[in-house]
């Protein structure tokens, strides 16, 4: 049985910065994003540490704000490398798919 | 001297004492966790203020901390430990030093015995050596406790504290009562100025140092380059 688990780690990053692009956002709400996209089962503690490290390699930048439900929540914004980083992975993602779909078309049991 | 530390420390016990108990042991295992990885104490609270913010929304939405975390609590705990920066010893001494002297003077203020002499007063030493040797007994079995914590939450939990402080006592009677016995009678007498200014001056000390490092790591960036958002 094919285990997605690591093609979601290796593609998870780059929708979050996608979806950070779009507008600043707390975690709940890209949870959110991801499963409106067709993300099932991602839930805020797999999002909440990739945040994390997006944070820490200067691609996203955040910041604490007051939230109407009562604790402040943190918001992230994309940085200019965060904007770059998004650009480089969907050039990669672009480059994968095309040879996935080529081997798809040209060989396997298929 | 505003302590801001233990104001912070505060909050965040006050906030997580609101959550569900369940909640509140979940935060528990994972901050233990990451304390047995060697992390910074003031990265640690400022995780801790955002997992209080993450269980309380979850509340909010009728969901547990575990539903937000999901199954692999370990996953978890190690995708945060690569982000947060590790404690160096500097940290360490910084951050537990105040309080391990503060109960260093309270310990003191008992083993001060009367003298007729004035300005002067007289220390016990072999009851302050007993006593200092018991509140870093106790304070080393917290610490093994904490690290143990982590595995309490799974069907079979490790017991490993427990035997530890069991069969670490009985060593424990035999040193202290041999440290107190080879000090017994040793009188140490010093100018009363001396005694409640130099523990007093050193607890100041560190924690104004304390504050400083604080104040240091909040403006350090936990990244590279001191990243900006891009729409400033």
């Amino acid at each position: 049985m094919f285990d997605k688990s690591q093609l979601l780690k290796g593609t998870l990053e780059g929708c979050i910065l996608q979806i950070v692009s779009a507008e600043t956002t707390y975690g709940y709400e890209i949870v959110v994003r991801l499963a409106e996209a067709g993300f099932d089962g991602v839930r805020e503690g797999t999002v909440y540490p990739l945040l994390m490290r997006l944070e820490k390699k200067g691609l996203l930048f955040a910041e604490f704000r007051p939230s109407p439900l009562g604790p402040s929540r943190k918001y992230f914004s994309l940085t200019p490398e965060g904007e770059q980083t998004l650009k480089e992975f969907y050039d990669a993602w672009a480059e994968i798919s095309a040879a996935v779909a080529k081997v798809q078309n040209g060989g396997g049991s298929q | 001297m505003k302590n801001e530390w233990k104001q912070f420390c505060k909050e965040n016990n006050t906030r997580q004492s609101r959550l569900r108990e369940k909640d509140q042991d979940i935060l528990d295992d994972v901050l233990s966790y990451l304390k047995s990885t060697n992390r910074n104490p003031y990265d640690l609270e400022v995780l801790r203020k955002d997992l209080i913010g993450m269980a309380q929304e979850a509340q909010n939405r009728g969901e547990s901390l575990e539903d937000v975390i999901g199954p692999d609590r370990k996953e978890f705990c190690e995708g945060l430990a690569e982000t947060l920066r590790h404690c160096s010893f500097r940290d360490w001494i910084l951050f537990m030093a105040p309080s391990a002297s503060l109960a260093g003077l309270v310990i003191l203020s008992f083993c001060v015995r009367p003298r007729n002499l004035p300005f002067f007063i007289q220390i016990d030493i072999g009851f302050l050596m007993f006593a200092l040797f018991w509140e870093i007994y106790f304070g080393m079995l917290c610490w093994a406790y904490q690290l143990n914590r982590f595995h309490a939450w799974k069907k079979n939990p490790n017991y490993k504290v427990l035997w530890l402080g069991a069969i670490t006592l009985p060593v424990a009677i035999v040193v202290s009562r041999w440290i107190s016995l080879l000090s017994q009678g040793f009188i140490y007498t010093a100018p009363v100025i001396s005694v409640i200014l130099l523990p007093w001056g050193l607890y100041l000390l560190l924690r104004w140092r304390r504050e400083l490092r604080i104040t240091q790591l909040a403006q350090e960036s936990p990244w590279k380059d001191g990243a900006k958002p891009s729409c400033e």
